[in-house]
């Protein structure tokens, strides 16, 4: 394995009453993407946002450690995390309609980035920014940089944040959900284009989504996160080959497919994701366990998390051969 | 592959394409409208101009009646009415006043400016203490200070202007008799119009002098007329404010390492001032509306003072030019707004 960018252990992280990340612990490594699936609700946003310090302010609290070279992210000074951020830590949101300043021409808010981070000049930054254009493919990238935002579409719009996000090579970058809002073939592309400027610049990357098929196509490894806590992780292809956690064999199953034998209806998870306090976390054993078909006694304790090697481990009660 | 091309401006349906001709087209249809409707407003009031202004004369006949009507050119048709009207509003004959005899033209020439000073020095001060105001609440958005701002602003938009302006009278020129609360200049000044603007005459003809008195003058009628919009607008730039400030691109801004002042600057007030800017526009039309008021109560010389009066003596001619002159200056100052807030948002400049 290569040397770790960055290792999040134990992150908690609460708003008010509502606890919405409770103990998460992964590992990013050059050049690589990491996968965060998961519900909506189950709080890999919010262990996003928290790498870069975009949850804190207001009633949030954290606790626990991101581990970013001899820094601690998680207790890192406002000020000093502020000069990572954009230098070395990035990200890209889900709303490609919503995540770039209206009345700003493009070139302007590549430029900007650049500014704050290189000390370079007005000229040097606008033509940085067109270079970042044309490295996220998009086509005519000196018209491009004096449009404004609303003259692009969705796909083209995330191509901006993207050049955005990778404008001063950052070491770490958060993929929120970038995908979710656009239309399929422009989802390939773009995670394909994320896939490779981050392989091309050592860039680590944390891919949240909820899609299993973008966790199969262009991440390395996988975390499936349920209500705040990491359940399983491992390669990609272990964990889709041999899930053994019971909530990632549901989200298995219950992906759509065309090929093969069609079953009669689509397979779903019973129930939905609970809102977890601070109140209930301490009380209830295994979170998943009103949901699960393979729930017995044990199961009021919480688990623990098992390694399995290799990077592998999970956390359920359950041995191999016990499950159905 | 049509998603990876920019997508193409749709292209202007309409004759104009500039949205800046566009809407500076609309100013002179918008003021033909204001004419339309201040000419049938003023052909609705009760009364007949030419009843009422042989009404002084002692024992005026019908034919006399009619000879003043005639003369006053309102015997004819409505359309042709408005005909004559129309042709002497192009040539700046807006009739004469009944009552000091005086033409209209000449009697706005001399209140225009002063309701102008007045208008624009609210909107500037109301401007500026809304917006502070507004920011500096939602900066500190749910403590004290949110909530003092807060409280004031509602006092301050929830007062009638007529209280108000009593309350000021009463306080800065009775007790304390810091502020001169009558006119807009002391009678002991000589001062003789060249624009009819004090601040700019005071600079023309190098008369220094004028400008403390002027300010006097001016503080109290500005502040009580400023007191209701800077509470409106402080309430909108809070709202703005905070509402710009959950959009996703000030959490891009924060993503890149901006500091909290630039990301305030570039990218939240930027984008709040749009809806700022349209309600204070909006604003200003009320303003005019308690200029009427407040010059009234301070014996300001403006168009306001004006209207009243003429409303009072059913001086026909000069209602209809007074109020003529705050319509088209209503007219005028939106124009200005929305052609500023095309210059702040491109989204507003896409040809449609």
């Amino acid at each position: 394995m290569p040397p770790e960018t960055l290792r999040i252990s134990d992150l908690r992280v609460g708003f008010g009453e509502v606890l919405a990340v409770d103990g998460v612990d992964l590992a990013l490594t050059p050049g690589r993407v990491h996968a965060l699936v998961g519900e909506s609700g189950s709080g890999k946003s919010v262990t996003g946002l928290t790498v870069l310090g975009l949850s804190r302010g207001g009633n949030a609290h954290i606790e626990g450690t991101i581990a970013y070279g001899d820094r601690d992210l998680a207790t890192l000074p406002e000020p000093e995390l502020r000069r990572l951020r954009g230098r070395e830590l990035a990200m890209v949101f889900q709303d490609p309609m919503t995540s770039l300043n209206p009345l700003h021409r493009v070139g302007r808010q590549i430029a900007e980035m650049v500014r704050l981070h290189d000390r370079v000049n007005k000229r040097d930054a606008a033509r940085r920014a067109v270079e970042l254009l044309r490295e996220v493919e998009i086509p005519d990238p000196e018209r491009a940089a004096r449009a404004f935002p609303h003259e692009f579409s969705g796909g083209m719009r995330q191509r901006v944040m993207i050049a955005i996000a990778l404008a001063c090579r950052p070491k770490v970058l958060i993929a929120d959900e970038p995908t979710t809002a656009l239309d399929v073939t422009i989802q390939a592309q773009i995670l394909a284009l994320v896939r490779a400027l981050c392989q091309d610049h050592d860039t680590a990357v944390l891919l949240v989504t909820h899609d299993l098929g973008v966790v199969a196509q262009y991440a390395d490894e996988v975390s499936v996160m349920y209500v705040g806590e990491i359940v399983e992780t491992g390669t990609v292809s272990e964990v889709l080959a041999d899930p053994r956690h019971p909530y990632t064999n549901g989200l298995l199953g219950a992906i759509p497919r065309l090929r093969g034998k069609r079953k009669d209806r689509l397979a779903t998870i019973p129930g939905s994701v609970p809102v977890l306090t601070a109140a209930t976390a301490s009380t209830i054993g295994c979170r998943f366990a009103a949901r699960c078909a393979h729930v017995h006694d044990r199961c009021d304790d919480r688990p623990p998390v098992r390694d399995l090697g290799a990077g592998r481990s999970v956390r359920c009660w359950l041995e191999r051969g016990e499950d159905a | 592959m049509t998603a990876l091309e920019l997508t193409q401006p749709t292209r202007a349906s309409g004759l104009v394409r500039s949205p800046v001709l566009r809407r500076l087209l609309l100013v002179p249809v918008i003021s033909f409208v204001v004419v339309v409707v201040v000419f049938l407003a003023v052909r609705a009031l009760p009364g007949d101009a030419a009843q009422l202004l042989t009404a002084t004369m002692n024992g005026a006949t019908p034919q006399e009646i009619a000879q003043v009507r005639h003369n006053l050119g309102l015997d004819g048709s409505l359309l042709s009415q408005f005909w004559t009207y129309l042709d002497g509003l192009i040539h700046l004959r807006l009739g004469s006043s009944f009552y000091s005899g005086r033409p209209v033209a000449d009697l706005l020439g001399s209140a225009l400016p002063a309701t102008i000073e007045l208008a624009v020095a609210a909107a500037l001060v109301s401007t500026v203490v809304g917006v502070f105001g507004g920011i500096l609440a939602a900066r500190h958005r749910d403590t004290w200070i949110d909530t003092a701002i807060r409280t004031a602003a509602t006092v301050g938009f929830s007062l009638p202007w007529f209280a108000l302006a009593v309350l000021a009278i009463v306080v800065f020129g009775v007790w304390l008799e810091w502020l001169p609360i009558f006119g807009r200049l002391p009678n002991t000044v000589d001062y003789q119009p060249t624009t009819g603007f004090v601040l700019i005459d005071a600079f023309a003809q190098g008369r220094f002098d004028l400008i403390g008195p002027w300010l006097q003058h001016l503080a109290l009628p500005a502040l009580t007329l400023a007191a209701t919009s800077a509470g409106f607008v402080c309430r909108i730039t809070r709202e703005a404010y905070l509402a710009t400030s959950e959009e996703g691109f000030v959490r891009t801004a924060r993503m890149k390492g901006l500091p909290e002042r630039g990301i305030a600057f570039r990218h939240v007030l930027r984008n709040a001032s749009v809806p700022i800017l349209t309600v204070s526009g909006m604003q200003f039309g009320s303003l005019l509306g308690g200029a009427v008021i407040t010059e009234t109560v301070f014996s300001y010389p403006g168009v306001g003072s004006l209207l009243v009066e003429a409303v009072n003596r059913r001086d026909y001619f000069l209602v209809q030019g007074a109020a003529l002159a705050i319509g088209l200056m209503f007219t005028l100052v939106n124009a200005i707004v929305d052609l500023a807030v095309l210059a702040i948002d491109p989204r507003t400049r896409r040809a449609t």
